[in-house]
Parts: structure tokens; sequence; C-alpha cells
């Protein structure tokens, strides 16, 4: 009886075990790939753990709201003073949010063109240059904007952001940015 | 009287002996280029340095440093930061390829592995995560004490510096 009690902890334990080890192998990892065409081109690749991209928003997040409150940072986090109110942009978003698929923002000038519209569930922001050398999309699912202005005030919320935007993109393309040679691409694996 | 006195004088350098044989080293091996280059191997067994620095003055006994107070609120995330690439599974986390220069970051068990080579020099660090983890938290608002920091450069295992210019070369690795 002992014995079976025993082994029946033990298959349990290491069921366990390996159950956390295949947690930690699954966790998702955001990627960021930065290439640059030709053979002498630079090549960068970064993956980070989820997990650790979360402590770097924590940090953010505490330096954002140091800013707000006019304490200052210490790590030469600085925000630009374009006095624009979060609780503007909140009530803005919040419209914005209820217009539906919408071209919300176009932008023709002699170096290119912005274009940011809705489609869907997501935002997209589209730029390409006129000489055809810088061209990108960045998508953002709402549920992000959603929860990156679900802080009361004059907060902004991060983390939420964050979390949201590794449950809502894990898989895909958040940003794919071509510059001439050079191209970006950040996902969430 | 004389046999007490005996004993002592046998004891004392088996324990001497027994400490350096027990303890773990950190050995600076430096290799120095050309053919007349010198060989230095300097092993500095850590529990020796641990016992030497009880009777050691007080200066030497703790590592002051006060600007760290300044980034006091920091510790924790950075804590978590360790912790969070501990649990991380293996793995490349930033590699840089350049025409001349290649930098990699990678993960491997318990220690953050930096590869730096640019053709001529080539350097190899690796950062025990454990040891990094115990600095963090010997921590006081003020400084170090200075057997924490032995302690937790003995946490490492291996090499844990190369750095190769040319025909020179220098090591520091804990055995």
């Amino acid at each position: 009886m002992r014995k079976r009690t025993l082994t029946a902890v033990a298959l349990a334990a290491a069921l366990l075990v390996s159950g956390v080890a295949q947690a930690q192998q699954d966790a998702p990892w955001l990627h960021i790939r930065v290439t640059e065409a030709g053979e002498d081109g630079s090549r960068v690749a970064v993956n980070l753990p989820v997990s650790l991209v979360q402590v770097f928003a924590a940090i953010a997040e505490k330096e954002i709201r140091k800013e707000l409150s006019g304490e200052g940072s210490r790590i030469g986090f600085d925000m630009d003073d374009h006095g624009i109110r979060i609780t503007d942009l909140r009530s803005a978003w919040t419209e914005l949010r209820n217009a539906g698929d919408a071209d919300f923002v176009e932008v023709e000038g002699g170096d290119g063109s912005v274009k940011i519209s809705r489609a869907g569930d997501k935002i997209v922001i589209e730029f390409d240059g006129h000489d055809g050398d810088a061209k990108g999309r960045v998508e953002v699912p709402i549920s992000v904007v959603d929860a990156l202005l679900s802080g009361e005030g004059e907060q902004i919320n991060i983390r939420a952001a964050l979390d949201e935007l590794i449950r809502s993109t894990t898989g895909g393309e958040i940003v794919f940015i071509e510059d001439g040679d050079t191209t970006v691409r950040i996902w969430i694996e | 009287m004389a046999t007490k006195l005996t004993i002592g004088l046998l004891l004392a350098p088996m324990i001497f002996v027994g400490l350096l044989l027990s303890a773990d080293y950190v050995v600076v091996d430096v290799r120095e280029g050309g053919p007349d280059g010198m060989h230095i191997i300097v092993p500095v067994p850590l529990s020796l340095i641990r016992m030497a620095l009880t009777f050691a003055p007080a200066e030497a006994k703790y590592v002051q440093v006060p600007e760290i107070a300044e980034y006091a609120e920091y510790l924790p995330y950075a804590e978590r930061i360790i912790e969070v690439l501990r649990e991380a599974p293996d793995g490349v986390l930033v590699s840089v390829e350049e025409r001349d220069e290649t930098v990699l970051v990678e993960k491997v068990g318990d220690t953050v592995e930096v590869h730096v080579n640019n053709g001529d020099e080539v350097v190899a660090v690796a950062i025990p995560l454990d040891a990094v983890l115990d600095i963090l938290r010997a921590y006081d608002g003020e400084g170090f004490d200075t057997r924490d920091l032995i302690r937790a450069i003995g946490r490492a295992h291996g090499n844990i510096v190369h750095v190769r210019s040319g025909d020179e070369e220098v090591k520091i690795y804990v055995w």
C-alpha cells in the first residue's frame, strides 16, 4: 500500500515538474528582427520571454506615472509634452471606437503618406514614403488600446495593454517596416 | 602542555590544507603574447579570503556603494528580471551580426553568456544568475558585505571571463 502511494506521489511530482517545464517552453516570446539587405548587411535578432517584457513594462509604467505626477524620472524616461491629456485621449478614443470601420487620419505630404484606420478589430497604421524607400504597417488590436486607456485620470495602463497584446496577437505580426534595405519585424510567438 | 601544543601545531596546517582542498578557487590565468610571453596563473581560494576577511579591517569587510541607493526602487524589478531569466528556457536572447563583428547574448542553464567577436578580439563573459541575485539581495542600502560578494562569486562555476586579443589571453574561472 505504502509502495503504491509512493509511486503515485512520484508520478504526480514527475507530471507536475514536466508540466511546469512544458509551460515554460510554451510561454510566449517577443521577437524582433532587423535585417539589412546585402551580404554586408547587419542582422539583429532579439528574443525575449514575454514575462521579461512585462517587467520592463512595469518599469515604464512606473516612470510614466512619475512623469505625469511631476515627480520626474531617474532613469531618463521622458514623455514629450505635446499638450495632450490622457483624459482627452480617452474621450476621443471612445468616439473613434464607436465609429466602426473608417479612415481616421490621412496625411499626404511631400515625404510620403500616413494613414490610420480601423479595420475590424484592429487599428492599422500604414505609412509609405513617396520615393518608395520607407514603407510600413503597424497593427494594434482595439482591445489593446482599450486596455492601455483603462487607467483612471491621467494614467495609462501599460501592463494591461501588454497583457492584452500578448493575448490577442500571439502568433501574428505586430509591426512590419521596410525602410530601403532595412526590414523590421516584431511579433509574439 | 607540550602535547597540546604539538597537537595544535599539527592540526593548524591540516586545517589549512583542508580549507585549501575543499575551497572554491577563482583562477586568474593570463597569457602574454610573443615567444617570451609569460603565463601567469593565480589561484585564489575563496574560503581563505572569507576567513581572512574575519580578521581584516572594517574597510575591507564592507564595500560602500551609496550611489545604488538612488536606484533602490528598481532593485525589486532587477530581481524579477533575474528570476524570469532563470525560469526561461535556454536560447539566444540577442544576436547581432555585422560584417566584422558578432555579438551573442544567450541564456545557458543558470547563466547568461555574452560573446563578442570582432575577428581581432574575442570576449566571452558568463554571468551566473544566482550570483547576480545574491548580490542584488545583499545590498543593504549603503553597500555590500564583502563576504556576501565573495560568496556570490563562489556561485559561479567554470569560465566566467575569457578575453583574447591577438595572442594575448586572459581567463578567469571558478572551480
